[in-house]
């Protein structure tokens, strides 16, 4: 359906998207996962046909993107780009005849989103006294209005309470299952996980691992993480630890003395770590295991957290 | 484009506190400029209701003319007082507002003699006006004099003529003239009706807060770009360009309803007359309302943040409303800023809208509305190559 080759964007002298290629097929939720600054919503930008590009190539079911195809597309951008004093109908009308609804399709359309995010009840009330979590839910609305083919989202939930977060995952995810195709940026792993059927990992512009989440999980170099909390690290033990048989990989942060250490044989491996850290006499506070997860492996793949 | 420009102009209805800025301000204004400045464009004449005392001795034949037949009108009122003190008793007294001592045979020397003009201190205007009518009418007076000497000189020259009868007539007939009416000074030219302080502010006004929808669409265009939802239309199938008409035509008509409101307000609480022409008015009002929103969409295109725009707009549309003549009429100004103000929509506006409130032809209006409407298409334009959507 879509497939994007090869994309690229300078700003000055700086590369902000790198070589950028995924493909999408029909009904298929891809994530797009990444750290703030770490080019996704450029990306998102190009697509849609905001920023131009300066390489590479756009296809919306092998043909370049032109832009009466953006009636097939519908943004929901990270900004709650909405009129504040106007209601919230008054918004997902203005947004559907936008789109080339005519006002009574529009009108019709309207009420059925409301209901679909939630808001049938609060629709002549105006956006300016709604929550942030209502704001968000009528900002992906309005990007339902004309029934696009493909829903873009990018960061979606930003800045709301728990709550409504779910509600909107929940409402993104019904979408999907109702055969809607979509992309969705974040940089909460947590919602990539539960949305989405591939990933396309991202850092500094460019796609670090892509595929479903369990071959990307599967390529974790050792698929289980072991958390460290050490008081008196120093650098002998440390390696020490590093040329463990059972360990693959350190990733620190000094800041708060924790460790994520990369092993095969959490069991074995364990064990190894505890023996080390008592012979280079560095204090062991706190040991937990994660099971392999996208967070872990943007941690193995940058050294980073998706949150840094 | 339409669904843009109606939204706008719903955003800016909504906007209770904006709307009665931009309405009851004006109307405001009018009503203070109207009222206070008005009697310096007197319907009929220059000058406010007036009462004149003129205190002479003697009545002749020019004192009497001047006294009884130049001097009132409508808004003259002329009381004869026996001697200067009296007159000045009722001056004091205000029982008068002028007061005018003719010396004795001001009739016969008036060129030699000295007239004493008094007046209440407020009232120095209505002074300088009966000033004027007096040296007026002895210039006239004289010319007529000097007119008629010649007359007899070449009479006598040619003979055979009764020399003392022609020169009598023509002496009646060029009296005649000397004492007719024109020692007012009117405000309209030959052949169109004259304008009131009511009508000339009323224009004015109106024309200068229209002006402000320059800064209300510069500033609608810069918050739809700060807060995303201009980027937002550009991702839908819509091209730049439209947006832009859009917005441009969001400011247009806005300005045309404010001035339209404004219009119908005017007229029935002040009774001001827009002319007779409702299609002269429109064209001017049209022509000014794409001058200021094309204004509106270049001003965007240049200035990058909303508190730029807010603190250009408010010093420069009072900059542009004076030299355009809104304050004070073109007319008090230097040569240089006459000059200048050619260069300005709103003084094309504001000569466009007194033209047709004092009667004139669609041929006289070309040259206003033609200037107008390519000001704001060359705005537009310009602004629609620079103005970035995000």
């Amino acid at each position: 359906m879509l497939q994007v080759s090869e994309l690229k964007k300078r700003y000055g002298q700086k590369e902000v998207v790198k070589n950028v290629s995924f493909k999408l097929k029909e009904g298929e939720a891809f994530g797009l996962l990444g750290p703030n600054g770490a080019g996704k919503s450029t990306t998102i930008a190009m697509i849609c046909g905001l920023v131009s590009y300066d390489g590479g190539q756009i296809s919306w079911h092998d043909k370049p993107m032109t832009s009466s195809m953006k009636k097939k597309v519908g943004i929901v951008p990270q900004e709650i780009a909405l009129y504040p004093t106007m209601s919230a109908k008054e918004n997902l009308l203005f947004w559907g005849r936008m789109y080339g609804l005519k006002r009574k399709e529009a009108k019709k359309r309207a009420d059925d989103v409301l209901d679909i995010v939630g808001l049938k009840d609060r629709g002549k009330e105006t956006i300016e006294t709604f929550s942030g979590g209502m704001k968000r839910r009528i900002n992906i609305g309005a990007a339902l209005m004309h029934e696009p083919e493909l829903l873009i989202m990018d960061e979606p939930t930003v800045g709301i309470d728990p709550q409504s977060r779910n509600h909107i995952l929940e409402t993104v995810k019904q979408l999907n299952r109702q055969g809607m195709t979509m992309i969705y940026t974040s940089h909460y792993m947590e919602e990539v996980e539960f949305l989405c059927d591939r990933v396309g990992i991202m850092d500094h512009g460019e796609v670090i691992a892509s595929g479903t989440q369990k071959d990307l999980c599967q390529r974790l170099i050792g698929g289980t993480v072991i958390r460290l909390k050490l008081e008196g690290a120093n650098e002998s033990g440390m390696q020490a630890i590093q040329q463990l048989a059972s360990v693959n990989q350190i990733a620190s942060d000094p800041e708060s003395n924790t460790y994520e250490v990369f092993v095969k044989r959490p069991d074995e491996a364990i064990s190894d770590i505890m023996d080390t850290t008592v012979e280079y006499r560095m204090k062991l506070s706190e040991i937990s295991v994660q099971e392999p997860n996208l967070e872990s492996l943007f941690l193995q793949l940058t050294g980073r957290s998706l949150r840094d | 484009m339409w669904t843009i420009a109606m939204k706008d102009l719903r955003l800016r209805w909504k906007d209770k506190r904006g709307l009665i800025t931009m309405l009851l301000m004006p109307i405001l204004l009018t009503a203070i400029l109207g009222s206070a400045l008005g009697g310096n464009f007197g319907e009929d004449s220059s000058m406010p209701d007036t009462v004149v005392g003129v205190a002479f001795d003697e009545v002749d034949q020019m004192t009497d003319q001047w006294v009884n037949e130049v001097l009132p009108n409508d808004e003259v009122t002329v009381t004869a007082f026996e001697n200067g003190q009296e007159l000045e008793v009722a001056l004091q007294e205000k029982a008068i507002d002028v007061g005018v001592v003719l010396p004795e045979n001001w009739g016969q020397q008036m060129s030699e003699s000295e007239v004493k003009v008094w007046t209440d201190p407020e009232k120095t205007i209505q002074a300088s006006i009966v000033h004027s009518m007096l040296t007026s009418f002895v210039d006239r007076i004289q010319s007529v004099s000097a007119t008629a000497n010649v007359f007899a000189f070449e009479m006598g020259a040619e003979g055979g003529v009764d020399v003392e009868s022609a020169t009598e007539e023509v002496m009646a007939d060029l009296r005649a003239v000397a004492g007719a009416e024109g020692t007012s000074v009117r405000a309209a030219e030959e052949g169109q009706a004259s304008l009131t302080g009511m009508q000339y502010y009323a224009a004015a006004m109106g024309v200068m807060f229209i002006l402000f929808n320059a800064t209300i669409g510069a500033r609608s265009v810069l918050e739809e770009r700060h807060t995303q939802t201009l980027a937002r239309i550009a991702m839908t199938p819509i091209r730049p360009f439209p947006v832009m008409v859009g917005k441009f035509l969001g400011t247009l008509f806005y300005s045309l309803l404010q001035f339209l409101l404004f219009l119908i307000a005017t007229y029935l609480f002040f009774d001001v007359s827009w002319g007779e022409s409702p299609g002269q008015v429109l064209a001017v009002g049209v022509a000014y309302g794409v001058a200021v929103s094309g204004l509106a969409m270049m001003l965007a295109s240049v200035i990058k943040e909303e508190k730029t725009i807010d603190a250009v707009g408010g010093i420069g549309v009072q900059v542009l409303a004076l030299l355009g003549g809104s304050m004070i009429p073109i007319a008090a100004f230097p040569d240089i800023l006459q000059t200048v103000s050619n260069a300005i929509p709103n003084k094309w506006a504001l000569d466009g809208f007194i033209s047709v409130m004092t009667g004139t032809t669609w041929t006289e209006l070309i040259l206003p509305t033609s200037l107008l409407l390519a000001f704001g298409l060359l705005c537009l334009w310009m602004g629609s190559m620079r103005l970035k959507l995000q």
